[in-house]
């Protein structure tokens, strides 16, 4: 009965008087040792970080040990975990759960996408971090973390309740004093990167191949960015023997072709391909030009950025009739 | 006169207390049961030896809870729901042989007004359900009134196959009568009444497979979806403190209530109690749940006739074995 005592003494103190022993604690402590103790969250998930949060309930890490059950009710749970990508369809739902449920409650923010949104953050249909929606306690990161790191959330958020943190909670601006300025930050470079320039786009099969004979055989990427002004291309070809990289761009402006460097690298095919695919640039001398992503029949070119989603919309949907008559072929 | 109430009381308040300590206990028991039954280890760091500290963590974590509303609710039967179905299950104890060596209110129709009483709880879960303004709680205490007032037939019935061989309805005669053979291994009747029993009871306690009226996956959380803090405690505590009961009932009527195989003590009534419960936790952690029409046709198709007409063996048993 040691530990008992132990986790008494947490909450209170022992005060010995000639003939009693007293056992002296405040409510707020009491109820704050309570509210950690059964912390019931309400059961749902919106992505694949639901898949481990339910490992984390089952058999392996038991989150039943910290006296968490799962509630249906949103009346009765304490606490929220937002597992995966809030869309904002789903925002409305999580914010209507958020004020059904009935304080003190808390949030727990599990996985890049419910913490920022990660990849998936510039989408049209998706919520930049779910603390647009509704306060955030604890942020558990991780895509998606694992049951170990839901349950270090879970203690954090127990360590935040037993120091008489106050719910609902707000994020409230720290005024720019402790937000990290994005330029100061020191960028990692890349060590072995020997060059870097733009080069005229009329001298790339030159340079390409200069460089090839000086055993740059491995073309590392390509890849096209549009700017408004218009679209550059980025070359990254290496020196496996060396360790040498050597990065060259080059600015396309109005035009929408260039040679292909497929004749002396084998593996710009697919690439080029990819970037005629998603950009519309053509590239001469190309064996195989085609859609590598998208439907042959597709209009536009997505990643421009003058692509429409309303304007492009996919040509080609099969119709009711179809559905019915490939179901009789098979 | 305080004092007078207070000498009256005492006797209730003890036995109160210590009928809702147990079933705090209850709770922290199911969770152990069905965490093991899924190989986990259940309540374990809040108190550190297995978490006996859990109930007290969670009472207290609902009593201060926010006590929400909805705005539309009818805000008198909204808090008497939650009071009613807990008094009910509290009082059906008074009559219960189960703290005390005499039960407090010693009546010689025992068995009737206990089943009476408890079957009143049902008017506490309708009204919580009708007063929250909630379509999940309405459809969840329709539910719940179907399959409590239908099971309560063939529950009756199997509760009066054993009074009608022994004669008698008061408890007090049911477990002197049992003092050398218990009513479960009397041959054919005992074993079928007690299947009978136990399946209505699970149904009357609102158990897995017949959990209908709290099906999560269609009815968020049933009659309790709108209650939060401390009348939502009292709905969790209630159910099995009626479950508890239900669980004594049944250690009674077919286990030889107090008799043990080498003592008689009001100990042996709570031991068997708690195994009684303990399979009952088995059952919901090993089966489905089954669907409203199939309940409420396994029981008026198969179930209330198959009891009449154990009753009425029963009842010619008796007639041969007095009167010839």
């Amino acid at each position: 009965m040691g530990n008992v005592e132990k986790s008494l003494k947490d909450i209170g103190s022992f005060t010995k008087l000639p003939g009693a022993n007293l056992f002296t604690t405040s409510t707020t402590k009491l109820f704050n040792w309570a509210q950690k103790s059964s912390l019931w969250p309400l059961s749902f998930g919106l992505a694949c970080c639901a898949i481990e949060m339910m490992a984390t309930f089952a058999s392996r890490y038991d989150l039943d040990r910290l006296g968490m059950i799962t509630r249906a009710s949103p009346r009765q749970s304490d606490l929220m975990i937002i597992a995966g990508t809030v869309t904002i369809k789903m925002a409305e739902r999580i914010k209507t759960l958020y004020d059904q449920m009935a304080s003190p409650k808390w949030v727990i923010a599990a996985g890049s996408c419910a913490i920022s949104g990660d990849h998936y953050r510039h989408i049209y249909s998706v919520v930049p971090g779910v603390d647009w929606v509704i306060p955030v306690d604890v942020y558990v990161p991780g895509c998606p973390p694992r049951p170990e790191d839901f349950i270090e959330g879970i203690m954090e958020l127990q360590n935040l309740i037993s120091n008489g943190k106050i719910s609902p909670t707000y994020n409230v601006s720290t005024g720019g004093k402790n937000q990290i300025d994005i330029k100061k930050t020191k960028t990692k470079k890349q060590k072995n990167l020997i060059e870097n320039k733009f080069i005229n786009k009329n001298e790339l099969l030159n340079y390409a191949s200069q460089y090839k004979n000086k055993d740059f055989l491995y073309l590392k990427f390509i890849t096209a960015t549009d700017f408004e002004e218009g679209l550059t291309l980025t070359y990254v070809i290496s020196n496996t023997k060396l360790g040498e990289d050597m990065e060259f761009h080059v600015n396309l402006g109005n035009s929408l072709e260039i040679d292909s460097l497929s004749e002396l690298f084998v593996g710009a095919d697919w690439q080029e391909r990819e970037i005629y695919d998603l950009f519309g640039i053509s590239f001469s001398g190309h064996p195989n030009l085609k859609r590598i992503m998208m439907p042959e029949d597709w209009i536009g070119h997505p990643l421009k950025k003058e692509y429409d989603m309303d304007t492009h919309n996919s040509p080609y949907r099969p119709t009711r009739e179809e559905y019915e008559s490939w179901k009789t072929k098979l | 006169m305080f004092i007078e109430f207070l000498s009256f009381s005492k006797p209730i308040f003890q036995s109160i207390t210590t009928l809702i300590l147990i079933v705090a206990y209850l709770v922290w028991l199911e969770r152990k049961i069905a965490a093991r039954m899924q190989s986990r280890i259940g309540p374990y760091l809040v108190g550190k030896p297995h978490g006996w500290l859990q109930p007290l963590a969670d009472a207290l974590k609902l009593m201060s809870k926010d006590d929400s509303k909805p705005s539309s609710s009818d805000s008198l039967l909204f808090n008497f729901g939650p009071i009613w179905v807990m008094v009910v299950s509290l009082s059906a104890f008074a009559l219960l042989p189960f703290y005390f060596d005499n039960p407090m209110i010693n009546a010689s129709l025992s068995l009737m007004l206990f089943i009476a009483i408890s079957s009143l709880i049902i008017v506490g879960i309708f009204v919580s359900g009708w007063s929250s303004s909630n379509k999940y709680s309405l459809i969840s205490v329709m539910r719940s009134v179907a399959q409590i007032i239908s099971y309560e037939i063939p529950l009756v019935i199997s509760l009066l196959i054993p009074c009608i061989l022994i004669g008698s309805l008061s408890f007090g005669d049911i477990i002197e009568s049992q003092k050398n053979i218990w009513f479960i291994f009397s041959p054919g009747l005992g074993q079928i009444s007690f299947v009978i029993f136990f399946i209505s009871a699970l149904a009357e306690g609102n158990r897995i497979p017949f959990d209908l009226s709290e099906a999560e996956s269609e009815l968020v959380s049933g009659y309790t979806t709108e209650y939060s803090g401390i009348k939502f405690a009292l709905f969790y505590l209630a159910e099995y403190v009626h479950l508890f009961g239900i669980s004594v009932l049944g250690s009674i009527i077919f286990f030889g209530g107090p008799h043990g195989p080498f003592i008689t003590s009001n100990l042996i009534i709570v031991i068997k109690s708690l195994v009684f419960f303990t399979f009952i936790v088995f059952v919901r952690w090993s089966f489905f749940r089954i669907r409203i029409d199939q309940l409420l046709r396994f029981n008026w198709s198969k179930l209330i006739p198959i009891s009449f007409v154990v009753l009425l063996i029963a009842c010619l048993t008796k007639y041969f074995s007095e009167f010839n």
